[in-house]
């Protein structure tokens, strides 16, 4: 049980103090409320490239890092298509340059067009070497617009296209800012060995000061149910056939996300899962397969992703993982196998919680969705899962008007 | 409140202080050391063995490798089916790896599941078959993924580099290649196992909460006599380095939208005085966020998504490298930023804020780094394969503490020199 306080300043950014008496670190993360969904349609990868901005010197402080680093710290970011979050560890006698960083570059950033400028270029060479230098790593690329045809999940993270980021301009950039960067649309954790007290005082002296922005209502328009099965065929310069299977799924607040992730645990989680044992090991149609959800706030993917051995047909492959599905809708399985599952899932919980920074993200994101004890709950909602929901969700996801698949082919030389 | 100066940085200070905890050794009844770090607060265990089974004494190509993957895929109790139900149904967490030197079992598990699994773990330590179904598996896969790794040119970088820095004679520059899939022996296999994962070799590292009765479970399954290879003595053949004679080398990958820089040469091992000094002074060239090269060729020149240097050490060598992916059109300019960088280091002394910074950092990196009982086990494993011991680091955060700006000059003069180094790049 991970105890914590919580207290919101008269700006609204919510503060969550959890005690961890073990360790001489501390963990400060800072999770804003803006991803990649928020973005407009000709205006994609913004979220991720600001967060690059984030880096560039804030309003007093004209360089972020340095500081940081020569007060022993260390710290990172990354955006989803749901958020932005900011994190970093500091020994803790240092903690109060973790609020005066932080404070500073929440209340106002430097917004240097030299910064833009380099930015724009890292974040360019960021797209070349995940996407596009890699064999199958466009693949999001294609997959997001086949499953997604109105809701803003069909763009990934690092945006639709390059030019996107390319455009960005300095007057637009400060807009995304004002908009979203505000401490009524923020959530801070520290995590450490720290009394609730002290926290309170640093957050009024550092963040109280920074004035409250706009509200951020967010209306994001909601996929409508797909009808009919989607494919998209590729051609592309790699050694073997892949195939990539996307079925829609509920919301990440929603009760079934648990059994539906648990199904993806039962398919491909350890080398016992059944994809890996029936296709690649049995079947040997499959030299790596997994299967594994988005997680997404807004209704998400359940993905399921193989590279196929050498000479099988794509069909044959397809139709293969299908019966593994069609299975999991006919049979409950057994209570040994539910009873791995959740072992399983709970050592993934016990092992998360060595670490304060993993549980100061955990408490994050748990308040985004609606409270941080919900950081507590997620034990008992695995374990509360039956046999019989799995096949229930197997039945409603695994359908072939549900799916979007992606054929990626090798090209013939 | 309206007195708050923002231009002014809060007060700090240097870590000082270090709970690093020694570890307490036991001994099996067969004399397997065993060293214990008892910190955790949680109720799991990770469990570490090291055997000398790296690819340092594989008669070909690949051997170590495979038959470190290949113990949990069938024993003579349990079938490969078997073993991964029992990891999986009991939530355990089983690493396998081989490096140059060394090759390692590491078992992660909640306490109270360890009963059950120390059986499984001994079967796969003791009696692995490499059954012929599963080593076919294996080995396809892995050809698969080596020939999809051959298109990345990081990969193809990272291979070249050790080839020519260490020699293709030499156990560290033998890379695999897709030949080593046609010409693998599999019959070797068995012996190559029972001579080097045998009870004389073994050493066990076991952090986390360590409870007395794991210790005891330890003994009962791997202290016993009955895991020892007859008249084995692992020799101890030197090899000498033939690196290559050509100090640039371009693999062309026509179509590839960025070039992988690789650049570097050997340095001394972790255990020669310099070793701490200059970690201290790859991290002012290439070890973090704020390094010179990141500052120079990403945040000044936009060139690259991250680039870095590192200094890592094995047995018989270390080694310096330096790593980049970069557009193909500015690859060159990157390795000429790369020289300058070089150049500096070895001409002017570092000023007294980028020395103080750094030395903050790293010695904040420490304190990471030994943050909990797994990383403890870490840090002492590290040191337990060079023979030393926890004070190894209290010797190097002396070096970390009191490092001169002058010092630092004259190791970027010893071991810094551009003409020493080689330079490997794929791409367009």
């Amino acid at each position: 049980m991970t105890q914590f306080d919580k207290f919101i300043l008269a700006n609204g950014l919510k503060v969550i103090v959890h005690r961890d008496t073990s360790t001489p670190i501390v963990a400060m993360n800072i999770l804003y409320n803006v991803g990649a969904r928020d973005e407009q349609p000709d205006k994609t990868g913004f979220a991720h490239l600001f967060e690059h901005l984030m880096f560039g010197g804030s309003a007093n402080i004209p360089d972020y890092d340095e500081p940081l680093e020569c007060a022993g710290g260390e710290n990172n970011a990354f955006t989803t298509n749901d958020i932005t979050n900011y994190y970093l560890t500091i020994p803790k006698p240092n903690l109060e340059t973790a609020f005066w960083l932080e404070s500073d570059r929440m209340l106002e950033l430097a917004f240097s067009p030299k910064s833009l400028r380099v930015q724009r270029d890292v974040v360019t060479e960021e797209f070349n070497e995940s996407h596009l230098n890699q064999p199958y790593g466009d693949v999001w690329l294609l997959l997001r617009p086949l499953a997604y045809k109105v809701h803003p999940y069909q763009w990934s993270t690092i945006g639709k296209e390059i030019s996107h980021i390319q455009n960005a301009k300095l007057n637009e950039v400060k807009a995304f800012y004002q908009k979203y960067y505000n401490p009524n649309n923020a959530i801070m954790v520290v995590a450490g060995d720290v009394e609730t007290e002290e926290i309170k005082q640093l957050s009024e002296k550092w963040f109280g000061p920074i004035p409250r922005g706009g509200e951020y209502l967010r209306n994001l328009p909601a996929e409508p149910p797909q009808t009919t099965k989607r494919t998209l065929t590729v051609e592309r310069n790699v050694p073997y056939d892949a195939i990539y299977l996307a079925y829609h799924m509920c919301s990440r607040s929603h009760a079934d996300y648990y059994p539906t992730d648990l199904l993806s645990e039962v398919l491909s989680d350890g080398d016992s899962s059944r994809l890996e044992q029936e296709l690649i090991k049995k079947q040997r149609l499959f030299s790596e397969i997994n299967a594994w959800i988005t997680g997404d706030i807004d209704e998400g993917l359940f993905i399921i992703s193989g590279k196929l051995v050498s000479g099988v047909a794509m069909d044959k492959a397809e139709a293969a993982i299908v019966w593994e599905l069609e299975k999991l809708q006919k049979e409950t399985i057994n209570k040994r196998e539910l009873q791995k599952v959740k072992n399983k899932m709970e050592s993934m919980i016990v092992f998360s919680e060595m670490k304060v920074l993993e549980k100061a993200i955990g408490l994050a994101y748990a308040e985004l969705m609606g409270d941080a004890s919900l950081y507590n709950e997620e034990m008992e909602h695995y374990m509360a899962v039956s046999a019989e929901d799995l096949r229930r969700i197997a039945q409603r996801i695994f359908i072939p008007e549900n799916c979007s698949a992606v054929y990626y082919l090798a090209k013939k030389s | 409140m309206i007195n708050l100066n923002r231009k002014q940085k809060p007060g700090i200070t240097s870590v000082d202080s270090f709970n690093l905890i020694l570890p307490q050794k036991h001994v099996l009844d067969n004399g397997i050391p065993v060293y214990s770090i008892n910190s955790g607060i949680i109720d799991v265990v990770k469990i570490d063995m090291v055997f000398p089974a790296g690819s340092w004494y594989q008669p070909q190509r690949l051997v170590a490798h495979a038959v470190n993957s290949l113990m949990k895929e069938g024993t003579a109790t349990f079938s490969s089916g078997d073993i991964a139900e029992k990891l999986d149904f009991y939530g355990a967490f089983l690493e396998t790896g081989s490096s140059k030197d060394n090759a390692y079992l590491t078992l992660y598990s909640l306490n109270k599941h360890l009963p059950e699994l120390m059986p499984v773990l001994e079967e796969m330590i003791k009696h692995p078959l490499f059954p012929e179904h599963e080593t076919a598996v294996f080995l396809q896969r892995e050809r698969q993924n080596y020939i999809i790794n051959s298109q990345k040119v990081k990969y193809l970088v990272r291979r070249k580099f050790d080839e020519v820095v260490f020699g293709k004679t030499h156990p560290y520059g033998k890379i695999m290649n897709l030949d080593s899939f046609y010409q693998l022996d599999k019959s070797v296999f068995a012996d190559f196992h029972r001579r080097h994962y045998d009870a004389k070799h073994c050493r066990m590292i076991i952090s986390g909460k360590v409870e007395n009765t794991i210790i005891k479970l330890l003994n009962q399954h791997f202290g016993g006599n009955d895991w020892f290879t007859e008249d084995n003595n692992l020799a101890s053949v030197e090899y000498e380095m033939h690196p290559d004679a050509e100090h640039y080398h371009k693999i062309n990958m026509p179509d590839a939208v960025q070039s992988a820089i690789r650049m570097g040469k050997p340095w001394v091992t972790r255990t020669h005085p310099d070793y701490a000094g200059l970690q201290f002074l790859n991290t002012v060239f290439g070890g973090y966020f704020g390094s010179r090269l990141m500052a120079n060729i990403r945040e000044d020149k936009g060139y690259t998504y991250g680039i870095g240097s590192s200094y890592s050490s094995y047995l018989k060598t270390g080694v310096f490298r330096i790593v980049s992916e970069v557009g193909a059109d500015v690859a060159d300019n990157a390795v000429e930023e790369i020289k300058t960088e070089i150049n500096k280091l070895q001409q002017e002394t570092i000023k007294k804020k980028e020395l103080n910074l750094v030395r903050n950092y790293v010695l904040g990196s420490f304190l990471r780094g030994i943050d909990g009982p797994f990383e403890l086990g870490n840090r002492f494993r590290t040191v337990m394969e060079f023979g030393e011991d926890m004070d190894f680091y209290r010797r190097y955060l002396d070096v970390i503490r009191s490092i001169t700006a002058q010092q630092l000059l004259d190791l970027a003069q010893k071991y810094l020199n551009e003409e020493e180094m080689w330079l490997v790049m794929a791409g367009k």
